[in-house]
């Protein structure tokens, strides 16, 4: 299954976590404060999600633009 | 050539093919049900043919509701509404008032909701105009208005040009016109322009709208009100059906209303409402929990989801490059593929693969627009969305290739431009023909065929030898009008092996009235309009055979092993043949052995049978005398021959026309003008004078006279009454045309008497047929004919102008 950034980001935030749980592989999770944050491998793009655990709301599923920003995480 | 009885025929035909092959009237294997997985014949298969968009079906607050209903009042209130409903019913009605903020009557099903409200709104001084493509469940109902003398007419589909001139013609002489239209269509989801419609109800005073938003029920607009008013007003001049058995998830239907007063006019007079049951209690129990929910904000959640797959799905389709026949927003897709047999063969694919998709084919869709038609609801996940649209996209090019059908057929049969990258395999033809060491040999003109080699084909089987083939190419070219000016094609498939043929025949393609084969009513109505467009309802037609030819106008040796590849060939070639020509439909005709492998290869390739007018044929000359003819006749026969033959022969002098100069000719033309102008059961152009000039200076031909004597002996005012030109071929009398003096007709049976003298001539002539040809069976039968029925296969591309003649008729026979 190939999407393209551009072809994921027409979908709202709800679609995109799916597409994530059905096409997507995890590659990263980690609970940050009161958020669990989440860095999926989709197509030949990785998104970055942020389920609010209290609200228990998405509050973002973003493609990134560079893998770099991983290393963020493993310092946490 | 179609009737409301050859249309059944050709339902049977085409369902019960697919019944066969074991893709329609299918059964669930299961008990019990709770998702979107079902299995058929233990496979489970994902379902992608349901309606229920939102999979509501299996919400537990319906299904509690459904029982608990049942529990209060039992299975069933078994009484008419006229009567007494029970209070659910009551709290329903309410619940549909606030989600359309508009009066609402619940009907059983939305066709009797159809049945209840259109012969209680319109009358029989309004005119109803419906879309080419309105579901069948409207006309149902409108066919009930006919008898009426309401003005009903077909519109083509989506047209609102077209609808615009309509309305401004009919208002003058009725008092409302109603346009008849789905708001969602069900086969390829597309939708109704409602914003230029409504632009048309704020012009018109006298224009109204009558939608069937079915498909557009509850995944559309605020509460779930659905495609035509989301983000509308309810228009004061519209009325609505809309279906709660799809997306809704229970049963029934709801008719919505621009006020109070028609709403309860079809409350108490709308038939149903009166003599129908009532819908059973779970129905009404499962209803009101599932408008309550319509009510809240949950439902624009649903709509949300299931747009989100909808939009996922296109996505998808575009990906795989499938050849999408409507891009849109409804949870309905067709993908096109063409002729029925890919169709079987897909579903059959998609089914082995573990995916239950739906067959579109005849009658929802013209022959040649078969498609796979696919829903997709909320409960189906993004990856069985992908995996299926993945798994059709790979099976599509196999299920093509094995039967002989390229991408760009499909794209030219739905009028679609060929996208760059699948205008390839365009030579399936030529791998069949290489693969099989078959040939085609194509000709324009019978000149270029060898004389022999057609003549071993069809000498002896009508006026299509080689001779009779050069008379008409002679007579229909370079003529003035564009009815007489025919294209001719021959094509001869071999088998290079043998060297036979396996495949032959002629082709004309020509200007045909598509009220040809109409009842003589239809062709009155039409001709009126003729008057002012004498093209008006004309299509050109791609024929075997011709307008003047009739026999077996198709060779195909049966026994090779090669008939059907053969064939194949041949339907390429047609098809080909048809695009040059721009033609409308391709006519096989003459069939009169129809055997259920041939009926069956050709549905599958397209085409519906049809029947034609019977054949008929005087077989047994074996008499030697007058005499002994009449002794051959049955009893009833014999009275016949006696009070309206025989009294009158001796006041004939017959004879054969051996003068063809132009001033008897153009008394033989007046003749035949009579017959053409008396006639319109077989409604043709009038031939060329041309062709009369041809024949009578073709020694083929013969012209056998009938003129009316005196007692004294004497011709009668040396008029000829009757002229009767046939063709002479082997063992064949074959009277193709008559000309008639209508003025004797009734006082000397002149037609009556043409006829005899026609077995006469052939048996003069020691020939062993007589080929009376169709219509006035009755006349033929009485001197010795033996009836043959006759079937053409059909291939339609636009079926608008059928459907208009339909109506005409309907329009009539009620009357």
């Amino acid at each position: 299954m190939k999407f393209t950034r551009g072809e994921f980001c027409q979908f709202n935030l709800t679609t995109r976590f799916k597409l994530l749980k059905e096409f997507g592989k995890n590659i990263l999770k980690k609970k940050i404060k009161m958020r669990l944050v989440s860095v999926y491998r989709i197509s030949d793009f990785y998104v970055e999600v942020y389920e609010n655990l209290a609200s228990r709301k998405l509050e973002k599923v973003e493609p990134v633009k560079n893998i770099r920003f991983l290393e963020v995480y493993n310092n946490l | 050539m179609r009737s409301d009885n050859t249309i059944v025929e050709m339902i049977d035909q085409i369902i019960t093919d697919g019944v066969r092959k074991g893709i329609l009237h299918l059964y669930t294997d299961e008990t019990a049900l709770n998702g979107n997985v079902i299995i058929f014949k233990g496979r489970k298969v994902v379902n992608f043919g349901s309606c229920s968009y939102l999979g509501l079906e299996f919400d537990p607050r319906l299904k509690e509701a459904a029982k608990s209903a049942i529990d209060n009042y039992g299975t069933q209130f078994s009484e008419s509404r006229a009567y007494v409903s029970i209070n659910l019913y009551k709290e329903l009605e309410e619940l549909f008032c606030q989600i359309f903020d508009a009066p609402c009557v619940i009907t059983p099903t939305t066709t009797l909701g159809h049945i209840a409200n259109i012969p209680v709104l319109m009358s029989s001084r309004d005119a109803i105009i419906t879309d080419q493509q309105v579901h069948n469940s409207v006309n149902t109902a409108v066919k009930l208005l006919a008898s009426a003398g309401t003005h009903i007419e077909v519109l083509r589909h989506n047209r609102m040009d077209l609808l615009n001139e309509r309305i401004k013609s009919l208002r003058e002489k009725h008092k409302r016109i109603w346009y008849l239209a789905d708001g969602i269509y069900s086969m390829f989801g597309d939708t109704a322009p409602v914003d230029e419609i409504y632009r048309l109800l704020d012009i018109y005073p006298e224009f109204f709208f009558y939608v069937d938003d079915a498909h557009g029920m509850s995944i559309h607009g605020k509460n779930g009100r659905g495609s035509v008013l989301d983000k509308r007003r309810f228009h004061p001049k519209m009325v609505m059906a809309t279906s709660l058995a799809k997306a809704f998830a229970t049963g029934g239907a709801v008719m919505v209303y621009p006020n109070k007063e028609m709403a309860r006019k079809v409350r108490t007079c709308g038939g149903p409402l009166i003599t129908s049951g009532p819908l059973q209690p779970s129905q009404l129990g499962a209803a009101v929990a599932a408008a309550k929910i319509h009510l809240t904000t949950e439902i624009d959640v649903m709509q949300e989801e299931l747009s989100e797959r909808i939009k996922f799905t296109n996505m998808m389709l575009k990906k795989y490059r499938l050849p999408v026949i409507a891009e849109n927003n409804s949870a309905v897709f067709f993908i096109g593929v063409h002729l029925p047999k890919v169709g079987y063969n897909m579903v059959r694919r998609m089914l082995d693969a573990g995916y239950y998709v739906n067959l579109g084919i005849f009658p929802a869709v013209p022959m040649k627009n078969t498609g796979i038609r696919f829903t997709i609801t909320r409960l189906h996940t993004f990856s069985q969305i992908e995996q299926m649209i993945g798994t059709m996209a790979e099976e599509l090019p196999k299920a093509l290739k094995e039967e002989g059908v390229s991408y760009e057929d499909i794209y030219k049969a739905f009028k679609m431009p060929v996208p760059e990258q699948d205008s390839i395999d365009k030579g399936v033809a030529s791998v069949i023909s290489q693969a099989l060491s078959l040939k085609l040999y194509h000709y324009k003109s019978i000149h270029d065929v060898k004389e022999k080699e057609w003549n071993e084909l069809f000498a002896n089987k009508g006026t299509f030898d080689w001779n009779g083939l050069q008379l008409l190419e002679n007579s229909f070219q370079h003529n003035e009008l564009p009815e007489n000016n025919w294209e001719f094609d021959y094509v001869i498939i071999k088998n290079l092996i043998t060297g036979r043929p396996v495949v032959a025949g002629f082709l004309t393609t020509a200007l045909w009235k598509d009220d040809m084969l109409s009842p003589a009513f239809v062709s009155e109505n039409v001709e009126i309009k003729r008057s002012n467009d004498p093209y008006y309802f004309t299509s050109k037609v791609i024929s075997t055979g011709s307008l003047l030819t009739e026999g077996e106008h198709l060779f195909i040796d049966r026994s090779s092993p090669l008939w059907k590849d053969a064939m194949q060939l041949f339907f390429y070639r047609v098809n080909l043949l048809q695009e040059k020509y721009n033609t409308n439909s391709i006519v096989l005709r003459d069939f009169q052995h129809v055997d259920e492998e041939f009926e069956s290869f050709l549905i599958d390739n397209g085409f519906f049978k049809t029947p034609m007018p019977d054949n008929n044929i005087v077989n047994d000359l074996s008499w030697n005398n007058a005499e002994e003819f009449y002794h051959g006749l049955s009893k009833n026969s014999k009275i016949h021959f006696k009070k309206n033959i025989r009294r009158y022969t001796a006041k004939y002098e017959v004879s054969i026309e051996q003068d063809p100069v132009e001033e008897n000719i153009d008394r033989w033309y007046a003749l035949y003008e009579n017959v053409k102008n008396n006639s319109l059961e077989l409604n043709t152009f009038t031939l060329p004078k041309k062709l009369f000039n041809n024949i009578a200076n073709d020694p083929s031909w013969e012209i056998l006279s009938l003129k009316l004597t005196s007692p004294d002996g004497n011709s009668l005012d040396k008029k000829t009454v009757c002229v009767v030109f046939s063709y002479i071929a082997g063992d064949n009398y074959i009277p193709m045309i008559i000309g008639m003096d209508y003025s004797y007709n009734k006082e000397y049976k002149v037609y009556r008497q043409a006829l005899y003298q026609v077995v006469m001539r052939a048996k003069m002539l020691g020939k062993k047929k007589v080929h009376l040809g169709f219509s006035a069976t009755v006349e033929k039968k009485k001197l010795g004919a033996i009836i043959f029925p006759t079937y053409a296969f059909m291939q339609i591309r636009d079926s608008y102008n059928a459907e208009a003649l339909s109506a005409i008729s309907l329009a009539r026979q009620a009357k």
